[in-house]
């Protein structure tokens, strides 16, 4: 009994560690026309090792896109961590996007 | 106890069969020209974990680009998965991109809004 308290204890320990599983930054824009930053996350929970659902991704970009509608998006920072909530139990898959907004000027 | 306990660990690689997890993500710079979306995927199959080559991978870019003939493809959006069946024996490795198909400006080499776009940026700069 002592050692399955302790090992729960010890679990719950290691409650919300973040492993970053994949990480990318493209081209950044120029500095006067970082004015808009803009993100977007998503996730999906994964309990006893059984995924619910690989949309997150995808809802992510949606994210980001709809918040600049009319502009191009540069500078993005996107990355893939896990979150263990209780190691072997509850994990859960988080993509995060970060990007600047830039809105062109119309010529003419 | 023990045979619940080998019950068990052979239920939990049944119950895995199929389970699709993400191994990586990226995203590239969106154009604000949208209109046109394309996608790709390719995938390979690994049995007993042998896997010589990642070459697969490589057809994505011929199938990115037979999709948007002429044109340039920007906001690329890749998704790197991996699905387990039974056992762990045999998986799937797939990885999808989708992004936008614009067409080529003959007058700048970048389809991004150019720098003039942003002059009057500079100029709020500037004490």
């Amino acid at each position: 009994m002592k050692k399955i308290f302790a090992l729960a204890a010890g679990l719950t320990l290691l409650s919300a560690c973040h492993t970053v599983e994949s990480i990318s930054i493209s081209q950044l824009p120029e500095m006067a026309a970082r004015k808009q930053k803009i993100a977007s996350a998503a996730s999906s929970l994964i309990i006893l090792s059984i995924p619910f659902g690989s949309t997150f991704v995808a809802e992510a970009r949606e994210g980001l896109l709809r918040q600049c509608p009319q502009g191009a998006i540069e500078g993005v920072l996107s990355k893939h961590e896990t979150v263990s909530y209780f190691p072997g139990v509850a994990v859960e898959q988080r993509v995060s996007m970060e990007a600047y907004c830039i809105n062109a000027k119309r010529k003419g | 106890m023990k045979l619940r306990s080998l019950i068990f660990g052979l239920a939990l690689p049944l119950l895995n069969k199929g389970c699709t997890y993400t191994t990586a993500v990226s995203q590239t710079n969106v154009p604000v020209d949208r209109t046109k979306v394309v996608q790709a995927s390719v995938e390979k199959n690994i049995v007993f974990g042998f896997n010589f080559d990642n070459d697969f991978s490589l057809q994505l870019i011929e199938k990115l680009k037979q999709s948007c003939p002429g044109g340039e493809i920007r906001g690329v959006t890749t998704h790197d998965k991996v699905t387990l069946y039974f056992l762990f024996i045999f998986w799937k490795r797939h990885v999808e991109a989708q992004g936008y198909c614009v067409p080529q400006r003959k007058a700048h080499a970048s389809i991004e809004p150019s720098w003039d776009d942003f002059s009057s940026y500079a100029k709020d700069d500037t004490p």
